[in-house]
């Protein structure tokens, strides 16, 4: 772990935000939405939950939190991508759960994670078009005693709204990631124990926070 | 380390380097993906760094951060991060970054006298950045491909062209230079301070990772691109395989 030295350490807290930034508020579909508002959105609930999280509690943070991450990511999408090709060999029910275990270990993620305030900030960047419809939104959290973490939002649009794919935080993309990490487990023991450990997970997260 | 047990460790890495570099059948550079032939070595290896940092350096890294008071840990970070920057100027030099490479020689000075001999990162203070760029990555802007990847015993996660900047530190870094009698203890020092600012990243990959192996090492490897590119990686490291939804 010598090697992984001096600037990682920002890396995999960067990490951590990747694996933790899934709020946003509830919002109506708007045909002329920009993914640019997906994303201030999701930030402004960010930094609500934070500077309410004690008074919330897990519970109340993952109340105030499900909705939000269900409208800003397209947790669907996400779980077909994380899977590769095992999304096809799979029924329509597991295909179910695993939209729905994926879903639950998201927010409940960020709900034990985004446990405290300590006066960080979102700033926009840019956004700017990518290949097939794509956007790409580059923002920083700012931490008030530490280096900014550079986070990009990859989004696409999906019944009239843009909606967040994959986050990428100074260069490490969480759908990779994922999809790296649940392929091994898939790999070696099977989709039904990818499940099995998802669930394990989620109620680590309740337990722990 | 004296210039004897200096020139020992520095052959022992180079050794190191050479003989996996000849073992390794290196492919093609495929981008992104840096493939993993050796998985089995790296997994024995990855499992031995976990057991070492769990029963030794882990603790040892938690009992310094409760002992010393956080301004006192803020310093000693600053005094290693000073010393190991020669290595961070040689490097921007090497890669042709020579506005980087003064403005660092500016930063060490600045930092070295006004900083207190580098416990006070003055140079930040006033607006002087800071860099990070090591051997591996020098390799990487002359356009060695990355070669195949590899977690080292003691040193964590690796390629087989970044795994050079281990003996370029050492040749670069003061205490290479010094007696023993100051280079072993801070040698020691700033290995137990490097584990503890990444005592965040390794709880993080424990509580998060199925494969805990798979994780370290895919962060590694992407969060290494973006460090060679200084943040700015081309574009199509963000596309992803799959089409859009219909």
């Amino acid at each position: 772990m010598i090697g992984f030295r001096k600037r990682s350490e920002c890396t995999v807290l960067a990490v951590v935000a990747a694996l933790i930034l899934f709020f946003a508020p509830p919002m109506a579909p708007a045909e002329n939405a920009k993914a640019q508002d997906t994303v201030d959105r999701l930030h402004s609930a960010l930094i609500e939950v934070m500077k309410n999280a004690d008074a919330l509690g897990f519970e109340g943070r993952w109340k105030t939190l499900a909705p939000v991450v269900t409208d800003s990511y397209d947790l669907a999408y996400i779980s077909e991508i994380v899977l590769g090709r095992e999304w096809d060999k799979i029924s329509q029910d597991d295909r179910r759960q695993m939209i729905d275990t994926f879903t639950r270990l998201t927010v409940s993620t960020y709900a034990a994670r985004f446990d405290g305030f300590s006066g960080e900030s979102f700033r926009h960047m840019e956004e700017k078009p990518m290949n097939r419809g794509r956007m790409l939104v580059r923002t920083e959290l700012v931490r008030p005693a530490d280096e900014p973490v550079h986070l990009d939002y990859v989004l696409h649009e999906k019944e009239g709204q843009w909606r967040i794919v994959n986050v990428v935080a100074e260069g490490v993309s969480d759908l990779s990631l994922k999809r790296a990490d649940y392929g091994s487990i898939i790999k070696q023991e099977g989709f039904k124990k990818l499940l099995e450990k998802l669930e394990t997970q989620i109620v680590a997260l309740r337990a722990g926070a | 380390m004296d210039r004897g047990t200096g020139r020992g460790a520095l052959a022992l890495s180079l050794l190191l380097c050479v003989f996996i570099s000849a073992c390794a059948t290196v492919p093609a550079d495929k981008g992104v993906e840096t493939p993993d032939p050796l998985e089995s070595m790296n997994r024995a290896f990855f499992s031995f760094n976990d057991t070492l940092d769990k029963a030794i350096l882990g603790p040892v890294s938690r009992g310094y951060v409760k002992v010393t008071p956080e301004p006192a840990r803020n310093g000693i970070r600053n005094f290693f991060d000073n010393l190991g920057y020669i290595s961070v100027i040689v490097n921007e030099f090497l890669q042709g970054k020579f506005e980087n490479g003064f403005e660092g020689i500016q930063r060490v000075v600045f930092n070295s006298t006004f900083g207190l001999g580098g416990l006070v990162n003055f140079s930040s203070a006033i607006g002087i950045q800071q860099r990070y760029e090591d051997f591996g990555e020098t390799l990487a802007v002359w356009g060695v491909g990355p070669g195949i990847y590899l977690e080292l015993p003691f040193f964590g996660p690796s390629t087989s062209r970044d795994m050079f900047s281990i003996p370029a530190r050492t040749v670069t870094g003061p205490l290479f230079y010094v007696d023993p009698v100051i280079s072993i203890p801070l040698g020691a020092v700033d290995l137990v301070d490097t584990r503890a600012r990444l005592e965040s990243a390794i709880r993080l990959r424990d509580e998060t990772a199925l494969d805990p192996y798979i994780f370290q090492r895919e962060a590694w490897l992407q969060r290494r691109r973006n460090m060679i590119f200084d943040g700015n990686p081309p574009p199509e490291d963000l596309e992803f395989y799959a089409p859009p939804p219909q």
